[in-house]
């Protein structure tokens, strides 16, 4: 990991909440042991809900599954939009022509 | 299942070859050992049931606050992993009741689990979002059409027409910068995958989410990666937000296992 990368200014005009969610790697290739990052929730979110190797852990009352997940990941994004005051985010893949 | 206050369940954070090294704290604050097997190491932590076993974590995941602060201590134990070495992320809330269930899986999927890791070696997820205008932004920045009719009505028509034209025209142009970006991004990377659109959440003045992708990109070659970011200059209206390294929870399939 000696050779991890480092980003470098992203072309597009500079946001306080882009740039922190930009992590520095350390000379050892080593993420911060205590970074005081402030990740954009929502990226974080998208991943650790949707993405990360789904196992099926053996207690009955597991809940790693997929349906239950989606259904906490729109609550909070209804919980985003509300504390931001935001109206929902639109779902197509272009604006509506 | 409500025995002793203090009873525990097993969080399962990453799998990876390497132990935990120095303290690493988990979700409830407790130290994260290692569960080893078939040459590797599960990151685990001893969590109450009263807080992170049924019922409580479904009804903790509906608010915002609670599910924030797991997400990150989560986020914090599978990046240790990744600093130690190639590394599996595992979803969210996956519970086991004791060691040797855990011990048992990395044991009948170690194959597959040393398959991913290989996968993985050396390489970085970074993610690339583009927003675009919002549609009324768009209409709004739309040309004064040069027609004027003495009906205001027609007047009004074209007016609209123009404006319609101009979003299209609009669209298109940044339709097709994403298709080239995302071109140029995926011939940089190992893998890549698009995440949803309408999951994450368009912030105020962000406009309208375009693209958002994940890509896996070999350490050694991030600097191209990153001058294909900034390739090519898009249509004004057009931004990309390059964010990253993450943990590679785009890519943590093992077949058999994922769902993703």
């Amino acid at each position: 990991m000696s050779d991890s990368p480092s980003p470098s200014e992203p072309r597009s005009e500079p946001r306080p909440d882009s740039r922190d969610a930009v992590l520095p790697v350390g000379a050892a290739g080593r993420y911060p042991e205590r970074p005081e990052r402030r990740l954009a929730l929502v990226d974080l979110l998208d991943r650790v809900l949707a993405g990360g190797v789904v196992l099926r852990g053996d207690l009955s009352l597991c809940i790693a599954d997929v349906e239950l997940v989606r259904v906490s990941l729109s609550a909070v994004v209804a919980s985003v939009s509300a504390l931001t005051d935001l109206a929902d985010a639109p779902d197509t893949e272009v604006p509506p022509t | 299942m409500t025995g002793a206050r203090d009873a525990t369940c097993i969080w399962l954070y990453a799998v990876t070859r390497d132990p935990p090294e120095d303290e690493v704290r988990g979700v409830a604050g407790e130290p994260v050992r290692a569960i080893r097997e078939a040459g590797l190491a599960a990151y685990a932590g001893d969590v109450p049931t009263s807080e992170f076993g049924e019922p409580a974590v479904r009804r903790n995941l509906e608010s915002l606050d609670w599910l924030a602060g797991a997400a990150r201590a989560h986020d914090a134990v599978v990046r240790a992993a990744v600093a130690r070495g190639a590394t599996i992320p595992v979803r969210l809330v996956t519970l086991f009741s004791d060691d040797g269930s855990v011990r048992e899986l990395l044991r009948d999927r170690a194959s597959d689990f040393e398959a991913a890791l290989g996968r993985l070696d050396g390489r970085t997820e970074w993610g690339v979002k583009v927003y675009g205008a919002e549609p009324e932004q768009a209409e709004e920045q739309a040309p004064a059409s040069g027609e004027t009719a003495s009906n205001p009505g027609t007047s009004y028509l074209l007016r609209r027409r123009a404006a319609r034209i101009e979003r299209e025209r609009r669209v298109r142009a940044a339709t097709e910068h994403v298709d080239r970006l995302h071109a140029r991004l995926t011939a940089h990377s190992v893998a890549e995958r698009l995440h949803g659109l309408g999951g994450a959440v368009a912030r105020e003045g962000e406009g309208t989410l375009l693209l958002n992708g994940a890509y896996l990109v070999e350490n050694k070659r991030f600097a191209e990666f990153n001058d294909a970011v900034n390739a090519e200059r898009g249509p004004g209206d057009v931004r990309v937000q390059l964010t990253g390294p993450w943990p590679p929870y785009s890519f943590a399939y093992v077949p058999g296992l994922s769902d993703v």
